[in-house]
Order: structure tokens, then C-alpha cells, then sequence
């Protein structure tokens, strides 16, 4: 079956389609979403609501680019807009504390309450430091350094995904590299 | 001094830290769980496409049959033999009624 046939069939919404499609991705999406969440079960629950979306989405697919960078489109999305919600309950929390509120806030950040299997146990701090200081980075810069750095994908692959120029996700990883040795260098400094 | 070659070290560990992550296997049941949710939303989409067509709807179309036919059929006993006759002739220039002469 040629690519453009099995688009077809996702079209037409078979089942068997779908199946050879979870066959094929599962891990890959899976392991885009831990990249960005390290938290096995939340990436899980992202990686069930990509390939839902993309059941629901697949007659927008219009074929400008390949099926695997749009599915990696959608999970990118889909992992930004987790943490973005988990930022805005963070913040809700704090206002909540600072109005007077009876409720405790939560002190914790949700990248130093990992559940990577992953990640050694001797590394765990160091990973959990790192996640935290790459949220710490504007959008487009946590994107394109955990595609590339954490993900593993490369730099044309990025591109693709994130719908820039070779030479702009490479401007993009050398100043989030910038940004994340000086928000740690704040990190240790503020230790000592 | 020493601080910052410390610090510099503790900086390295952490980028370094990336190398060290290992790939996390999906959970087995992972595809079940996803093929069941995408047969629910299958189900659901064959259901919305009749969602619209509700039981107020439904008898207001037979009701919409019924009068319609009741209708016809009345239409239909109305319409004698003479008339289907007069019709007929009429359509071939048969009839008599209808002629007009130049002298009367």
C-alpha cells in the first residue's frame, strides 16, 4: 500500500488503517511525548489524545508535508498545551495563596516530580534540574532543544515540525543553549 | 575561582545528563486503549449523522406522508370517466364543444 492509499484509508476512517497506523507510531509519538513530559503516565495520556486528534483532524490533512511531521506537529501541540496548563494551574495556585486562600500552594514544580523510567536514579537530580531550567525557555526554544537535544531528531526534521528554516532552528538551538547555561549558572549561583 | 570551575563542572553534568536518558517502552496495552477510543468516536460519528432527524421530526414527516397521499388519493376517486374522456378528446381536436366556425 502506497503512503497516498493508506492516507486514504485513515480518511475513510478504517479501523485496519488505524491500527497499522498505531503500529507504526506508537513508540514515536510516545517517546516525543516523555521528551517533553516526564511523566510516563501523563505522556501516555497525551500520546491516547494525539492519535484521537488525529483520527478527528485527518480530513484536514491536506498533504503538504509527510503524515509523520504532521502526527509530530499535533503531539508537539498537544505536549505544549499539557504544560502550559499545568503552568496556569501553578499560577492559580499562587494567587490563590496570596489572596488568603485556605488552600496550601503546592511548592513543587511538575519537572521536578518526574516519573522517567528512563532516567537513572543517579541522574534523576540533574535530569530534573534540566527539565526545569528548558520550561524555564521562551516557547520556541523549549520546542526546538527538546526535539533535537532530548528527542533526538534532527535539525531538517525539526524544521519541518516546527515550519522554520534550516538556518532559523539553528539560531533558535544556539540561543536556547545561551539562555540555559545562564538560567543555571543563576541556579547554582543562588545555591551557594 | 573554584567556585566557578565547580559550578562550571555542575552545569556540564547537566547538559551531559541528556546523553544518559534511555528510551521508556510504551505500556502493551497503550494500542488497545487507543483503538478502543477511536472505535468510541467512530460510534459516536454514526450516530451524529441521524442526530439531527428526532422523534418530533420523525412525525412530523410521516404525518407530512399521510396528508399527502390522503391527498393524491382523493384527487385521484374526483377524476371521473366523462373527464378522462373530454381530456382525451380534447388533446386530439375530437372534441365538439370546443370548435369555433367562421359562420356562426
Amino acid at each position: 500500500m502506497t503512503d497516498t492509499q493508506f492516507i486514504e484509508e485513515l480518511k475513510l476512517k478504517s479501523i485496519k488503517a488505524y491500527s497499522k497506523l498505531l503500529d507504526d507510531f506508537q513508540q514515536k509519538v510516545f517517546s516525543t511525548c516523555i521528551s517533553f513530559v516526564p511523566n510516563k503516565e501523563d505522556a501516555e495520556d497525551i500520546a491516547q489524545e494525539v492519535f484521537v486528534e488525529v483520527f478527528n483532524s485527518i480530513s484536514k490533512f491536506k498533504g503538504d508535508s509527510k503524515l509523520s511531521t504532521w502526527i509530530y506537529r499535533i503531539t508537539t501541540n498537544k505536549c505544549l498545551e499539557f504544560i502550559r496548563k499545568k503552568n496556569t494551574k501553578k499560577r492559580f495556585a499562587f494567587l490563590q495563596s496570596i489572596t488568603g486562600n485556605a488552600i496550601p500552594m503546592d511548592k513543587t514544580n511538575y519537572f521536578t516530580e518526574m516519573n522517567h523510567p528512563g532516567i537513572l536514579l543517579e541522574n534523576k537530580e540533574l535530569s530534573a534540574t534540566l527539565f526545569k531550567a528548558i520550561n524555564s525557555l521562551p516557547e520556541s526554544q523549549c520546542v526546538v532543544f527538546t526535539l533535537h537535544k532530548i528527542d533526538g531528531k534532527s535539525y531538517q526534521e525539526v524544521a519541518e515540525i516546527t515550519k522554520r528554516s534550516l538556518s532559523s532552528v539553528e539560531s533558535i538551538m544556539f540561543r536556547a543553549k545561551k539562555n540555559l547555561q545562564s538560567v543555571l549558572e543563576n541556579y547554582y549561583k543562588n545555591e551557594h | 575561582m573554584k567556585t566557578n570551575v565547580e559550578m562550571n563542572k555542575k552545569i556540564n553534568d547537566v547538559f551531559d545528563s541528556v546523553e544518559s536518558i534511555q528510551e521508556v517502552k510504551v505500556s502493551p496495552f497503550f494500542k488497545e486503549n487507543v483503538m478502543h477510543q477511536i472505535r468510541t468516536a467512530s460510534e459516536d460519528i454514526q450516530d451524529a449523522t441521524w442526530s439531527w432527524f428526532t422523534p418530533k421530526l420523525q412525525l412530523a414527516t410521516l404525518v407530512c406522508v399521510v396528508v399527502l397521499n390522503v391527498l393524491a388519493f382523493n384527487n385521484l376517486k374526483e377524476s371521473t370517466y366523462d373527464e378522462n374522456v373530454n381530456s382525451f378528446a380534447e388533446s386530439y381536436g375530437l372534441s365538439t364543444s370546443t370548435e369555433s366556425s367562421l359562420f356562426n
